[in-house]
């Protein structure tokens, strides 16, 4: 590249403002590694179970449950509790764990009459043979780098285990509770349980939301900075242009475009590194959310630099008539 | 003449300086926000730390039903039996004995949460039975020895702990109630409770502070359980009380050594106890266990986040906001070099840049870390020094790293040139 260029590219901001907007890509994709694996950490000491989960016991507890029939759209989770195991039914999605070997259950696992099994780490040999004698197929192990409530556990496909057992634990966006009856074949009566959070985490009394939003409103006020940095440097340069006679918009329309391109090329230079990184030691559904995770950043970066390109034009507007 | 350049500078582009403040406010705040989190984790993990080496050795006794009956007619069995007991609270590490059992709650007036009762998270909340008159519920209850209370981290919100005297026998049993049964019973109540078939009068003398927990295989949560001392007893009064002594040592002698010594060597200590004693039903179970080893695995986990965002936090924003700064100062040159001319020196024009920067950043840091020291303070007087160093070292290093680059461009740059608007 031609010295003159790059000493141009430095005396007007754009080497600085790419070495920012990288910086804050960074950071970025820093806060969305760290949300995931926040969460990863709550799902496994919890057992797979979320917070907000819905805890119930069926008040006909000899029907026999067909989860396929709960009327909803959105996707949910259910288990059912019993002593040596635990049963699983999903719809569309789940939180998938960690995997050792092999892989977690798919929504073609459940009632195709087939009995499968998922365990935790931890779970003794012996444990997964005499499951096996009963004819479950073990399908893989799951657990995390660290130890876990996910190790000690068996994991069956609803349709496969014995309906003896009734306390069932459902989690879903939707408020699927509608006056202790959930939409299944009509109305399903339910009986309500008021369960303490079980999760190891209720001692460190964590709750670390709060530094996403200071992240948030950090990333804001310094790419808002940065672009009022950059345009800054292009003002004077707009107004010789302007007392030549030249309309500013079509020459500012270049600039800004120029800048959100430069914005767009470094943050996502840095988001497509991490995801690829990251397809070797995460799963796909969390590379998914780290993707999900990059969109709303970018979504940020975008908003608050076009909010300063327009304050920046207002003002350049505003000295020159 | 120093702070009124910094004051015209400062007033000269109010929008950007403002928000350059802001920027780093915003910046202070999330590493204050950080640290707190930092801190607070370690301040949990320290009130649980002597449990990072131990290992927990289950006890369990070897007498099967059909011999218990032979077991009473030997003689001394209770006296031996109670020796043991006393054998495993002095055997050199720590016998811990935590067991969750029910305890019938008398209960006339009114009627107790769902909640409370043994059975109710997994579905099947024992129903209130009736004796004597007296309806009884089942309510969550745990018996801890001294070691495992004061082991724990269990502390007291309202009222007192237990003391020393009240693992021994008395009138009237001592109990603390966990954090949910607050509004339900109050200091000093007495109550009327049956454990392992007798009848007992309970006082309340405390309310537990909320998620305080013991550990039997896995954590047990006690906002909703009656924390009970396992008593030591004298001579049994009558025939009921010599049945009530034998359930109870038997139970109680199922408990725990939690030590930091291979299993040969406290199998080696256990026997010499059962030798002395002369009581051999008793055995380890298993292979020992890493009490709290997923918490520990948790807060490593938690710690380890914590570190690695920050760290990248703190490198990228403060390298950020040394960009904006660099341009906040880069304004000025041209009012700078009205001072070159009116024959102002290099000297001169670092100082008031340094002031600059120095206001620009100690404000904000000043601001944060009044706030948020309140907070620290909270975990600990030692946590908030550490927090004023290291707020002291975040606005140092904005400082150093957005005047670094100034002062060697001042340093190499002729004069001529920054007259020309050259730089």
């Amino acid at each position: 590249m031609d010295r003159t260029y790059i000493t141009e590219l430095k005396k007007d901001g754009t080497i600085l403002v790419t070495v920012l907007m990288l910086l804050l890509s960074v950071i970025v994709t820093s806060l969305s590694f760290y949300s995931i694996r926040q969460y990863q950490l709550e799902m496994l000491t919890g057992g797979l179970y979320r917070q907000d989960s819905l805890v119930f016991t069926i008040v006909d507890q000899g029907k026999t449950m067909d989860w396929r029939e709960l009327d909803t759209d959105q996707p949910f989770t259910v288990f059912v509790e019993a002593d040596s195991y635990r049963a699983i039914y999903y719809h569309k999605t789940t939180y998938i764990p960690p995997m050792v070997t092999g892989r977690f259950f798919r929504e073609e696992d459940f009632y195709v009459g087939e009995m499968k099994m998922v365990c935790g780490q931890a779970v003794p040999r012996e444990t997964i043979q005499r499951f096996e004698q009963i004819g479950y197929e073990s399908i893989g192990i799951m657990g995390a780098h660290y130890a876990s409530a996910i190790d000690d556990l068996v994991l069956v496909n609803i349709d496969a285990m014995i309906p003896t057992d009734n306390v069932h634990i459902l989690y879903s966006n939707q408020n699927l509770l509608d006056n202790d009856t959930l939409p299944v074949n009509g109305e399903l009566s339910i009986q309500v349980i008021d369960r303490e959070d079980a999760s190891v985490l209720r001692f460190l009394d964590g709750g670390y939301s709060v530094v996403s939003w200071f992240v948030v409103l950090l990333i804001v006020g310094i790419v808002f900075l940065a672009t009022h940095y950059w345009t800054g440097k292009k003002t004077m340069e707009l107004y010789i242009l302007w007392l030549s006679g030249i309309r500013i918009w079509q020459p500012y329309q270049r600039f800004a475009s120029f800048y959100l391109v430069l914005l767009s090329l470094c943050y996502w230079l840095v988001g497509l590194v991490s995801a690829t990184g990251m397809l070797a030691f995460f799963s796909i559904q969390e590379v998914r959310v780290h993707i999900v995770n990059l969109l709303s950043g970018y979504i940020l970066f975008m908003f608050s630099s076009a909010f300063s390109l327009w304050m920046a034009f207002r003002r350049l507007k505003k000295n020159t008539g | 003449m120093i702070v009124q350049e910094v004051k015209e500078s400062l007033q000269r582009k109010k929008v950007f300086t403002f928000s350059i403040m802001l920027v780093i406010i915003m910046f202070l705040i999330t590493v204050s926000a950080l640290f707190q989190g930092y801190t607070q984790i370690l301040g949990k993990e320290g009130i649980i730390k002597s449990f990072r080496l131990l290992q927990e050795y289950s006890l369990l006794d070897t007498l099967p039903p059909d011999e218990l009956q032979s077991f009473w007619n030997e003689p001394n069995a209770l006296d031996r039996l109670k020796l043991f007991y006393d054998g495993l609270e002095t055997l050199g590490d720590a016998y811990i004995y935590v067991h969750t059992q029910p305890i019938g709650l008398s209960q006339n007036d009114s009627k107790i949460d769902e909640s409370f009762l043994q059975g109710y998270e997994s579905g099947n909340p024992w129903p209130p039975s009736s004796r004597d008159n007296r309806t009884y519920y089942s309510v969550k209850s745990v018996q801890l020895n001294a070691q495992a209370f004061s082991m724990f981290p269990i502390s007291v919100k309202d009222g007192q702990s237990f003391s020393p005297e009240d693992f021994h026998e008395s009138q009237i049993l001592p109990v603390l109630l966990g954090a949910s049964y607050s509004g339900i019973f109050e200091i000093g109540n007495t109550l009327t409770a049956n454990y392992l078939g007798k009848d007992f009068e309970v006082k309340v003398i405390g309310l537990l502070e909320e998620n305080s927990f013991v550990v039997r295989n896995d954590e047990i949560f006690l906002d909703r359980y009656i924390v009970m001392p396992v008593q030591q007893f004298g001579i049994p009064t009558d025939e009921d009380d010599v049945a009530f002594q034998q359930r109870h040592y038997l139970q109680i002698i199922n408990g725990a050594i939690y030590s930091e010594d291979q299993k040969d060597i406290v199998q080696a200590k256990l026997e010499q106890v059962k030798e002395d004693v002369n009581f051999p039903h008793s055995a380890l179970l298993g292979m020992p266990a890493l009490p709290l080893g997923k918490l520990f695995n948790a807060i490593d986990e938690m710690l380890y986040l914590i570190q690695a965002f920050s760290i990248v936090l703190i490198v990228a924003c403060i390298l950020g906001i040394t960009i904006l700064m660099r341009k906040k100062i880069q304004d000025n040159y041209k009012n700078m070099m009205l001072h070159l001319i009116s024959g102002g020196t290099l000297g001169q024009l670092f100082r008031y840049v340094l002031g600059e920067v120095f206001v620009l950043v100690c404000i904000p840091a000043i601001l944060v870390t009044l706030v948020f020291g309140g907070i620290v303070l909270v975990i600990s007087p030692l946590a908030l020094m550490l927090y004023v160093l290291f707020m002291a070292l975040c606005a140092a290093f904005i400082i150093i790293f957005s005047v670094i680059p100034i002062h060697l461009q001042f340093r190499r740059l002729p004069i001529s040139q920054l007259l020309k608007r050259e730089e």
